[in-house]
C-alpha cells in the first residue's frame, strides 16, 4: 500500500538584505537561498490561516525545514505517514526557533 | 518546490544491499528469520536472561523524487512495551543480512539486558543517521537496525502462537 503524503500546509519565503524576495516554488530547496542574507521568513498558508513571519537578525542564519514522521508498526498491519512539523527561524549561537503543526497549532523552541 | 515522497523501508533478504527495499509501513515482525513478517519464534528463557530476535534493518527511500534535501533521520517507539520485553536500534552506514550468526548472543546474565553496540528505543527520539542528502530516488541515509530483546520475566503473555502487540516504529526526518 503506498501512501500519499498530504498537500503542504504552509510555503516559505524570505525577503533578502536587498530586498528582493525568493518564494519556495521558484527555489526548490531552501538550501538554495543564501540563508545569511535573509532578513525576514515567512510561512505562508497554502489554504487557510495565518501567515507566520520571522525577522531574522542581522549576522543570523535563517532556518526552514519540515520535520515529518513515519510509523512502522510492529504487529505487522499497514499504518500511514504520521504528522509534519514546519519550523522556521534563525540561529547565530543563541537560536530561536517557531514550530508549527499543519492544523495551525503553534510552539516556539530554543533548542 | 517539489517535496520528496519518502517511506520507511525495510531491507533483507538478500546477501548484498536490495536494489529497493520493501516497504515497511505495511508493517513489520520480530522473529528469528531474516523476513519481514516471518514468524520464526523468540524462545522466552526459563531462567533469568535475555534473548534477542534477528535485527529488523530499516531506512528512508525516496519514492518520488523532489529538489529538497533530507537530513536528521531519528527513531523512537510509540510508547512502552510490555515489562520484559526491550526495543533496541543501532545505527549503520551499510546493508549486513541479519542471520544467527550476527544477531546479539542470548545472556544468562540477567533480565533485560542491553547487547553491546545496541541503545534501547524510547519514546524520545533518537538520531541514526544526521547526514544531508539530496532527495534522489532510492534509500536516503543510512540504516537503523532494530532488535527485540525477550525477557525470562515480565507482564508479556508469550508462548505458541501467541502473537504480542509492540509499540509502533516512529521515524522522523527533516525535508528542506
Amino acid at each position: 500500500m503506498l501512501w500519499r503524503r498530504e498537500r503542504e500546509a504552509y510555503t516559505w519565503r524570505v525577503i533578502l538584505d536587498d530586498g528582493t524576495s525568493v518564494v519556495e516554488s521558484e527555489a526548490g530547496s531552501f538550501g538554495n537561498v543564501p540563508a545569511e542574507r535573509c532578513r525576514r521568513l515567512d510561512l505562508l498558508p497554502m489554504r487557510r490561516g495565518l501567515r507566520l513571519s520571522v525577522q531574522i537578525p542581522k549576522g543570523a542564519k535563517a532556518v526552514f525545514f519540515r520535520r515529518r514522521s513515519l510509523i512502522v508498526r510492529v504487529d505487522g498491519r499497514p499504518s500511514g505517514p504520521g504528522e509534519t512539523i514546519t519550523c522556521i527561524g534563525w540561529e547565530n549561537g543563541t537560536n530561536c526557533y517557531l514550530l508549527v503543526s499543519n492544523d495551525g497549532v503553534l510552539a516556539t523552541d530554543t533548542v | 518546490m517539489a517535496a520528496a515522497t519518502v517511506q520507511a523501508m525495510y531491507y533483507g533478504g538478500s546477501t548484498g544491499e536490495p536494489s529497493t527495499g520493501a516497504n515497511a509501513e505495511t508493517g513489520i515482525k520480530y522473529n528469528r528469520e531474516d523476513t519481514q513478517l516471518g514468524t520464526t519464534a523468540i524462545p522466552i528463557p526459563t531462567s533469568a536472561g535475555t534473548n534477542y530476535s534477528w535485527f529488523k534493518e530499516l531506512a528512508l527511500s525516496v519514492t518520488s523524487t523532489g529538489t529538497t534535501t533530507l537530513s536528521n533521520r531519528t527513531i523512537a517507539r510509540s510508547s512502552a512495551p510490555p515489562a520484559g520485553l526491550i526495543m533496541y536500534f543501532a545505527s549503520s552506514s551499510g546493508y549486513v543480512q541479519p542471520s544467527s550468526a550476527n544477531r546479539p548472543s542470548d545472556t544468562s546474565t540477567g533480565d533485560d539486558a542491553a547487547p553491546a553496540a545496541w541503545t534501547a528505543l524510547t519514546t524520545s527520539y533518537q538520531a541514526y543517521s544526521t547526514e544531508s542528502v539530496g532527495s534522489s530516488s532510492g534509500r536516503n541515509g543510512g540504516f537503523a537496525k532494530t532488535l527485540l530483546g525477550v525477557s525470562s520475566t515480565g507482564t508479556y503473555t508469550g508462548g505458541p502462537g501467541s502473537a504480542i502487540t509492540l509499540p509502533n516504529l516512529l521515524i522522523q526526518y527533516d525535508e528542506a
